[in-house]
């Protein structure tokens, strides 16, 4: 799959059109064979291509169910700094979440645009989340260097199923999700991300 | 005669080795050549558990103030990648895992996969950059996978090299196989953290002895 596979936000995919289907100059088949064979491969591009939007959808269309995020929201998870966060209280607010790692230069990168959106959209009822999918103590290290705004949880090496829960089936990171305010998933990014799309997103919810 | 150059040439190497973070068998073979052994015969060169036992030596003369808490450093970077690659079976080898590492010294993990390409997906699926380069088998089968990238230590202040060397799934047997006195070369996450809190439990005897 695409690293920079931004499924949410395409529509379902139209069947490719058949007019490309290849017929080789060498071949040359009498005509009402090759029509034959030329429907043949329509049909299975047409086959192919509704195999793809349906799956597609299964994998994480626009319009979420609540249900999506259900594991979201009943984790507790520690935080960097010490005591716990409770996701349950970050329900019904719309919701940035950001999976990011210390090792994974992209994640590291965007870092400041995802602050930057919390300083921007902050005030205007946006909570934001990391999540980082990484041991406490380079997670800690890292964060006595770099200052972010944003709430850190620390979900650990298991965080990966909960990335893959959340319609990311490899575990790539970074990863982000975009939640409104009744639990729907309406936007996921794998791969690296910035501020006018994530502002971009939040002007459609 | 023999006996005799083969522990200078392993006294040689292990300065190369403690000073100047080479591998073992560059040291040996540059420490060879430094006694004017041009093409010597592996067979004349100091086992590895003789260098071994020079590169202590050099350490407890020359880096016994500093190297203890670097090793201890690069151990405890090396259980955060062994946590991050869990699925991959890794197990620490080279100098880390045997002790004699300084602040040079490069991480070595063996991972134990039956796809090589995962590990590699999975590094480009968490945006990690690396290198790959191919070795030969020294056994004479498939060449071998070999993967190095940066990672930064911070409680170092360096960037660290981490090589990450692919292995078949079959390969586990008899990796952990000890050598002539009974250490195996390699450990685990559950080994490295053993060695981790044996350390504390000395750290903290010398502690309530001062």
């Amino acid at each position: 799959m695409a690293l920079n596979d931004d499924r949410a936000g395409a529509p379902a995919a139209p069947p490719p059109a058949a007019t490309g289907a290849p017929t080789g100059p060498a071949a040359a088949p009498a005509p009402a064979r090759r029509r034959l064979l030329t429907a043949g491969i329509a049909g299975a591009a047409a086959l192919a291509g509704g195999g793809l939007a349906w799956w597609r959808q299964g994998g994480g269309g626009g319009a979420g169910s609540p249900d999506e995020t259900a594991a979201l929201w009943a984790l507790t998870l520690a935080r960097p700094e010490g005591g716990e966060l409770a996701l349950a209280g970050l329900r019904g607010k719309p919701l940035l979440v950001n999976f990011w790692a210390t090792w994974c230069a992209p994640c590291v990168r965007e870092l400041p645009e995802i602050d930057r959106f919390h300083q921007n959209f902050g005030p205007r009822g946006w909570q934001v989340l990391g999540l980082a999918i990484d041991g406490p103590t380079p997670v800690r290290e890292f964060l006595a260097r770099v200052k972010i705004g944003f709430a850190v949880g620390l979900a650990g090496m298991e965080g990966s199923e909960l990335v893959r829960s959340l319609g990311n089936p490899q575990g790539g990171l970074p990863f982000s999700v975009l939640i409104d305010a009744t639990g729907r998933i309406r936007q996921r990014k794998l791969g690296e991300t910035h501020y006018a799309e994530l502002a971009a997103w939040a002007a459609q919810v | 005669m023999a006996a005799t150059s083969a522990e200078e040439i392993a006294a040689a190497a292990a300065r190369l080795v403690a000073d100047e973070g080479m591998e073992y068998a560059a040291a040996k073979r540059k420490a060879a050549r430094a006694f004017g052994r041009h093409g010597g015969r592996s067979a004349e060169l100091p086992s590895n558990e003789q260098v071994e036992d020079q590169v202590r030596e050099h350490l407890a003369l020359f880096h016994a103030d500093t190297q203890p808490a670097e090793l201890r450093a690069l151990r405890e970077l090396a259980l955060v990648w062994m946590e991050r690659l869990a699925e991959f079976r890794p197990h620490l080898s080279g100098a880390v895992w045997r002790g004699t590492a300084t602040r040079l010294s490069a991480l070595h993990l063996d991972l134990y996969c039956d796809d090589e390409k995962a590990i590699e997906i999975a590094l480009i699926n968490r945006g990690v950059d690396y290198d790959a380069a191919s070795l030969p088998d020294p056994r004479g089968g498939q060449p071998r996978t070999l993967l190095s990238l940066a990672a930064r230590c911070p409680a170092l202040g360096e960037v660290v090299t981490l090589f990450l060397t692919v292995l078949d799934h079959d390969d586990l047997r008899g990796a952990l196989q000890p050598d002539a006195r009974g250490r195996a070369w390699r450990g685990d996450a559950a080994a490295l953290r053993r060695l981790l809190a044996a350390d504390d439990a000395a750290g903290a005897a010398a502690a309530a002895a001062d």
